[in-house]
């Protein structure tokens, strides 16, 4: 049987588009680090909000996003007005959490900026229960952009 | 083992419904700790203020581990670790006052450069003995 061949460029991600503003620099020009932190946890929930993540309705408003751990490489300075692009894979898809992994690189010229990895769960905040990941969230967002992390050319 | 311990107020947007601190948040303390720590603990460390060298973070880990409410205090625990040439590692336990528990532990990799020559230098020695002092061998 024909096993279906995995290449690069079949390779799906998640694309988020920033620009480096006054407010993320130190007084040396360069985006400080505290806001790779901050640009990760925009593009994951612009990830995990641009559609019906599939989470039952009386559980909508009582679901939170948790970030169990989190890591960033520094590689290369981002400085005021740079455009950024933040692409977003997913790695080890289980049935109560996955990992997003960040590559953050500079739009005109791809040099990597930045690399992150988050471990992500859903809690019920009433219950502090981990809830399973919703078949919706599961096939329709983070397949599509899963990866196999041993596979890839960083180590996240 | 010598720790330095620094404390923060949780104030109630610093949380999430469940009572997680934002991650933003506990990096901000890890910056802050950092340079309290040089400020209380390197007498001389004005000369580096002054300096062409500076410190930046080449990578930094969080896990997150427990939850606040707001108006609880927070001590910062620091100690240091794999201590090389140009760069060092910050290990900071954060710890509830009221509950005793620990509810993240960050660890953040500091490099020195000088910002003239624009290459990485060595630790500055007013420094590397602080640094050394703090190891959580």
């Amino acid at each position: 049987m024909n096993q279906p061949i995995f290449t690069a460029s079949k390779q799906r991600e998640f694309i988020f588009e920033l620009i480096v503003t006054q407010g993320d620099t130190t007084p040396y020009g360069s985006a400080s680090f505290i806001n790779y932190i901050r640009w990760y946890n925009i593009a994951r929930d612009a990830l995990l909000a641009w559609k019906n993540l599939g989470f039952q309705e009386n559980l909508k408003p009582l679901i939170e996003t948790e970030v169990s751990f989190c890591d960033i490489q520094y590689k290369r300075e981002a400085i005021l007005q740079d455009e950024i692009l933040i692409k977003v894979n997913a790695a080890d898809i289980k049935e109560k959490g996955f990992n997003l992994l960040f590559t953050l690189i500079r739009k005109d010229n791809a040099l990597l900026i930045s690399l992150g990895k988050q471990k992500i769960c859903f809690r019920n905040s009433k219950t502090a229960d981990v809830v399973n990941l919703p078949e919706n969230l599961v096939k329709n967002i983070l397949t599509p952009i899963a990866v196999d992390e041993k596979s890839l050319l960083f180590k996240y | 083992m010598k720790t330095f311990n620094s404390g923060f107020d949780i104030y109630f947007e610093d949380l999430s419904a469940s009572g997680k601190v934002h991650l933003e948040k506990i990096g901000e303390w890890m910056s802050m700790t950092r340079e309290q720590y040089f400020k209380s603990s390197c007498p001389d460390h004005l000369k580096f203020v002054e300096s062409p060298i500076q410190m930046f973070t080449m990578g930094l880990s969080i896990t997150v581990t427990g939850t606040c409410r707001w108006a609880d205090k927070i001590q910062a625990i620091l100690t240091t670790a794999n201590i090389k040439k140009i760069s060092f590692e910050m290990h900071i336990d954060f710890k509830n006052e009221r509950t005793g528990n620990v509810i993240a532990k960050g660890v953040q990799k500091v490099a020195f450069v000088d910002v003239i020559a624009k290459k990485f230098t060595n630790i500055p020695d007013n420094m590397k003995q602080v640094i050394v002092n703090f190891t959580n061998l």
